[in-house]
């Protein structure tokens, strides 16, 4: 098979864009969809700093060298879970990509351990508290992440949710119609109240395939195996069931989740008016500051009930 | 399908243990083609030449949830893999809610 655009040889199909490209065209057309993702949804400027939320798999490490081969200030953070068999191995595909790749562009990667800071694993903390273990790790990353950019003053938060994550949780939301969630279901997400960082998603363009083969193509060397939490996920259910869908019908999952984008836009109101009423909901928790509904935000709940927990054993 | 050993369900771990795999049958299988899977972990040989599309379509995979890789390089839908060559077959898709 031939590159569609110069005489070289193809090394990946594209049937959602009918095409196959070389390892230089494919290249090129990843950083341009990244460029346009960034450029259209504002996302941030070549001045801003950016913490990227690092996890050792294909989307977090490419997402990391593609905005540092395109000249952005982008540091990394890595959150260990300390979760057995994996947490170990995905940090050290981490520090070697940093210290490999990252470092030589002056880059810096922070490493937060949950064990240490909390002084249980993640598995045994979601036990603890009776939550399923993705749920608990979602309020622990995210808490992580935010909490970070905002205290170390960077601009803006990027994660590595690709077309085929942002599709599927799409589909998800729409099965049970949770009408909050699809409100806030933008690649850009603004700093709505002080304590809270912009949050921007730049490979919600690409999908999961064509990320893993940049990440080939690149030699970057991410974790492959799955995280065992991750063991009949409904998200797995549902990229499989789009992934079908695509297959029959190229083009549906970018005509799903984009179709989506471009309705929101024309029919919810500016981000001004939900930074209102954002601002009009929340205030800083009682305990550790951050921005929250309640008195207590869910981080500090769910660590006051696992310590509780663990001092009663 | 054109399983020579019907290693399907294989693991590492079986491949290696002697007490699985009689010697016979190693050395017999040494020019097929290699296939590395993941989720799990496992390897099987098959017999080439065969077209990325058939291997994928042979072992029920969706292309558009994996890679295959031969060698260090990405091969695509239409490329023939002979016997000899060591193939990997990637699954693409992560799942979890992080
Ligand atoms: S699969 Fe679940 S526990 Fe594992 S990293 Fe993802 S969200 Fe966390
Ligand atoms: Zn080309
Ligand atoms: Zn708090």
């Amino acid at each position: 098979m031939k590159c569609l655009k110069c005489p070289g040889k193809a090394v990946i199909d594209l049937p959602r864009h009918n095409s196959a490209f070389c390892k230089a065209c494919f290249t090129e057309f990843v950083h341009q969809q990244v460029a346009r993702a960034i450029k259209s949804e504002r996302m941030f400027s070549p001045q801003d700093r950016i913490l990227v939320a690092v996890s050792g798999g294909k989307d977090s490490l490419a997402l990391w060298q593609i905005l540092l081969h395109m000249g952005y200030r982008a540091d990394a953070l890595y959150v260990d879970l300390g979760i057995p068999g994996y947490s170990a191995t995905s940090r050290s595909k981490v520090e070697q990509f940093a210290e490999a790749v990252a470092g030589p562009q002056g880059a810096k990667l922070m490493v937060h351990t949950v064990t240490e800071q909390q002084g249980a694993g993640i598995q045994d903390l979601a036990n603890f508290i009776h939550r399923p273990t993705c749920s608990a790790c979602g309020t622990i990353k995210r808490y992580q992440f935010n909490r970070a950019a905002v205290e170390n003053k960077y601009d803006v938060m990027a994660t590595g949710h690709n077309l085929d994550d942002e599709a599927a949780r799409l589909l998800g939301n729409v099965l049970n119609w949770q009408q909050e969630y699809l409100d806030k279901q933008g690649p850009s997400l603004p700093a709505s109240v002080e304590g809270f960082a912009k949050k921007v998603k730049p490979l919600y363009r690409l999908s999961e395939r064509e990320i893993a083969a940049y990440a080939v193509l690149h030699r970057i060397d991410y974790i492959v195996e799955e995280c065992p939490m991750s063991k009949g996920a409904k998200m797995l259910l549902y990229k499989d069931v789009l992934n079908r869908l695509e297959i029959e019908s190229p083009g549906t999952k970018q005509r799903f989740y984009w179709g989506f984008l471009e309705q929101q836009a024309r029919t919810t109101p500016a981000s001004s008016s939900m930074a209102e009423k954002d601002q009009a909901a929340l205030h800083p928790c009682t305990t550790c500051g951050q921005p929250t509904t309640s008195e207590v935000c869910g981080y500090c709940k769910m660590m006051a009930r696992a310590t509780a927990k663990a001092n009663s054993r | 399908m054109s399983v020579v050993r019907d290693s399907s369900l294989t693991t590492d771990h079986e491949l290696y243990c002697p007490r699985l795999l009689p010697p016979a049958r190693i050395s017999a299988y040494d020019g097929l083609m290699k296939v590395r899977l993941s989720h799990p972990a496992r390897h099987m040989e098959l017999k080439g030449p065969k077209r990325v599309k058939e291997l994928l379509r042979e072992l029920n995979l969706v292309q558009e949830a994996h890679l295959v890789i031969r060698g260090d390089d990405l091969v695509t839908g239409d490329e023939v893999l002979q016997d000899g060559d060591v193939v990997e077959v990637r699954p693409v898709i992560s799942g979890g809610q992080g």
